[in-house]
């Protein structure tokens, strides 16, 4: 089915707020969300796994580990919430060059918020992630913009997450970083015309997303909203 | 509203009527195409039977006496026939990228039937009755950016024509205008025995649309603190600048005189039921007669160096708030030289992250800086969270509800800001120095939303709405006329504290006159003189 951006964003944040994340965190995976749908990758699908890995405990909040640049999840044999680990990834990038995850369950989400994050912070980073499997794979992130080497994340062994590193390769302006013909292309098309997700995990995603919503009653649809029943004048 | 209506002008755009197969009824689709330099839009609009019991302002609606899309472009015949059976479904219904905002709307029974009969029976409609109501039909939502599947606001961004926060709304709603004023006529004609006559165009004129707005506009306020800091900085920035006029010219003089007239008038006209808004509108006439007399004697602050300023400065110590802004709204009229271009600055497209980088003693000052008005909030009484907001699973509409009666709170909406940076505030002040912001926010995410606005609003100053919005006094009418002033709205007219009623485009030029010279000045609007 076809679906705009904006609701991908807006579903993909409603979701994680039904599982329980905190709004801010929630927000920061609506964004992902939406520029991973946009770049051309199952924006939609990869949230809801990451969703789905917190309300079913497979993925946990994160922890600092040893010393303050590495994160790992908080319960023992779990895998790192890339819906907690992002945000914080981010914000320690801030103050340090580079910060490791452990056992992370979404690494091409992790991607995304980096590349949206970047636009705001003006950052230059590289990411690289190590797979159960072995499978090594790296993305380079500039201002707004993101590139892949190697297949997509989504790839990657998910029993036992990622290994993931990003390090800060500074702000250098000289470098030409800008999205080939393809990928401006891919970008152009899910802004004019959105972008195709699948009825399941869409339902899926509502489905999460209803946790929000309050049931109906008797006063609430009465005199919740301040308007009448019927409007005949 | 007027800025679409200055472009329209400015660009001669055309409006063009290429579809209109209505039955006798006035049920059927009709198209309609503004073509402005460079792109068209096309309103799609489809008019369907409904039943007296099924007419509902309410979200939870399931049915419309009229639906409409506005499409970018112009509609292939399979597109109309694609439309016609999702938009009459409105929220139940897919959309796609081509197609830029989704709308219904419902007669007002008030006065379509009446306008309707009248000029069957070859007369002209009272223009009492017209004021009384304002508008044939009422719209009840108007969706855009990427709801249900139409195109994302990145789309049009670009566009000159719609970058302008709510230009692809506003054109839908000046498009459902043409619409009702067409419907009306061709239904009269239908039902009249060779006395019909077509709608007066001063009265035509006077017809605007109603709309009316409930809780969903709140959360946007909140929700977008840089679009609102844009809108209020450009607002601030117009009045500061027409304040600092040096002297008044006669023709601005007489200009003013005459606004004031006109304003005058308008607020005559101004009818509600609401026992609040009607004691302020009786306040605001009452000042409005005294900022006359102010400036008709010979030591008018008009003759004064700076004499806004002094007028303004006058109205600030004597007259009501809702004067002083009728006030503002009169005197931004005079120097659209001076304040037009402002229109262009109240765009955000930008998202803000957090500055990681900052201590925990500034994050703290900022706070005692900027949200002292929180802080002196006593969260421990009950009464200061009455209130909560949240999203009934009844269509998603917004509500309001009693936190210790009704059940739902769990799940409200992230709108307290005051107690939520309150909470916030509180640990800072028991945590340790030693810690950074990004340790903090790894342990305690609840508190990284609050985080971000208090970092982006310490460069937005109008970004926050400095209010305890879950508070007994809570009125959350205060924030869709807040929202609603900005589009350029008119009659506000309140039918409860959660809700009210507006009307949009009245006065404003219909699409034949959009190239006149005087296409823009139609605040204030007024009832035609009788003829």
């Amino acid at each position: 089915m076809h679906a705009s951006n904006a609701e991908i964003e807006t579903l993909t944040c409603k979701a994680a707020v039904g599982v329980g994340l905190p709004a801010g965190l929630a927000e920061d995976a609506g964004v992902a969300a939406a520029w991973l749908s946009g770049a051309g990758f199952a924006g939609a699908d990869i949230a809801c796994r990451a969703i789905e890995n917190i309300r079913k405990g497979r993925a946990r909040p994160v922890i600092i580990s040893g010393h303050t640049a590495s994160l790992c999840p908080d319960t023992k044999g779990k895998l790192a919430s890339v819906m907690y680990a992002a945000p914080s990834l981010f914000d320690f990038l801030q103050t340090t060059s580079r910060v490791t995850v452990a056992r992370l369950d979404e690494p091409l989400l992790l991607f995304a918020h980096l590349v949206c994050s970047s636009s705001v912070r003006a950052m230059e980073l590289v990411l690289h992630s190590v797979g159960s499997t072995g499978k090594v794979l790296q993305g380079v992130i500039q201002r707004g913009h993101g590139r892949l080497e190697g297949p997509p994340f989504s790839d990657q062994e998910a029993k036992n997450g990622s290994e993931v590193s990003v390090t800060m390769v500074g702000g250098s302006q000289d470098r030409n970083f800008k999205p080939t013909k393809k990928e401006s292309e891919t970008r152009r098309a899910a802004i004019q015309r959105g972008v195709e997700v699948t009825e399941a995990i869409w339902a899926e995603l509502q489905r999460l997303a209803a946790h929000t919503l309050v049931p109906e009653s008797a006063t609430s649809k009465q005199r919740g909203a301040g308007a009448g029943m019927i409007d005949n004048d | 509203m007027r800025t679409l209506v200055r472009r329209m002008h400015r660009e001669s755009w055309t409006i063009e009527r290429t579809r209109f197969n209505l039955d006798r009824n006035g049920f059927g689709a009709a198209v309609y195409s503004a073509c402005g330099p460079e792109r068209s839009y096309s309103l799609v609009a489809f008019a369907n039977p409904l039943d007296n019991d099924q007419r509902t302002d309410r979200v939870i609606a399931e049915a419309w006496d009229a639906s409409f899309v506005l499409y970018d472009g112009v509609p292939a015949d399979e597109d109309i026939a694609r439309l016609a059976s999702r938009a009459p479904r409105q929220e139940a219904g897919r959309f796609e990228g081509s197609e830029l905002v989704l709308s219904r709307a419902n007669r007002s029974m008030r006065l379509f039937d009446y306008v309707c009969s009248s000029l069957a029976a070859g007369v002209q409609p009272d223009i009492a009755r017209l004021t009384e109501v304002g508008y044939l039909m009422r719209t009840t939502a108007v969706y855009g950016n990427g709801k249900f599947g139409v195109g994302d606001r990145a789309k049009i961004a670009g566009r000159p024509e719609l970058a302008g926060p709510f230009q692809a709304e506003l054109l839908t709603v000046y498009l459902i205008r043409c619409f009702t004023l067409d419907q009306v006529e061709h239904v009269a004609k239908a039902k009249s025995s060779g006395r019909f006559v077509p709608l007066e165009r001063s009265r035509k004129r006077f017809l605007g649309i109603g709309n009316a707005t409930g809780l969903g506009m709140a959360p946007f306020l909140v929700t977008h603190p840089e679009l609102i800091h844009r809108w209020v900085h450009a607002r601030e920035s117009a009045l500061a600048r027409v304040r600092q006029v040096m002297d008044a010219a006669p023709e601005k003089i007489d200009r003013f005189q005459a606004l004031l007239t006109r304003a005058r008038q308008h607020l005559d006209e101004w009818q509600v039921e609401d026992s609040r808004q009607h004691a302020s509108i009786l306040e605001t006439r009452s000042g409005v007669a005294r900022i006359r007399e102010w400036v008709s004697v010979a030591a008018s602050p008009l003759v004064e160096k700076r004499p806004w300023n002094r007028l303004y400065q006058m109205a600030e110590a004597c007259l009501s708030v809702e004067t002083q802004e009728f006030l503002v709204s009169l005197l931004l009229e005079l120097y659209p030289e001076l304040v037009d271009e402002l229109e262009s600055t109240l765009s955000s497209e930008g998202r803000s992250s957090i500055d990681a980088s900052q201590s925990m003693r500034e994050l703290q000052s900022t706070i005692e800086q900027n949200y002292r008005w929180a802080l002196e909030i006593d969260f421990d009484h009950p009464g200061s969270q009455q209130h909560f907001w949240y999203t009934s699973v009844n269509k998603l509409e917004p509500r309001f509800g009693n936190r210790y009666s009704e059940a739902g709170a769990d799940r409200e909406m992230p709108l307290a800001i005051a107690r939520d940076v309150q909470r916030l505030y509180r640990q800072l002040t028991v945590t340790d120095d030693a810690v950074s912001l990004a340790q903090y926010l790894l342990s305690h995410p609840q508190h990284r939303h609050v985080v971000r606005r208090i970092q982006a609003n310490a460069v937005h100053t109008y970004g926050e709405i400095q209010d305890n919005l879950v508070g007994e006094d809570c009125l959350p009418l205060h924030l869709l006329r807040y929202k609603l002033a900005f589009f350029g709205a008119s009659k506000f007219d309140p039918k409860s504290a959660l809700w009210t009623r507006i009307t949009l485009f009245q006065g404003a030029p219909l699409p034949d006159e959009l190239h006149r010279e005087d296409a823009d000045d139609w605040c204030f609007p007024v009832a035609p003189t009788a003829h």
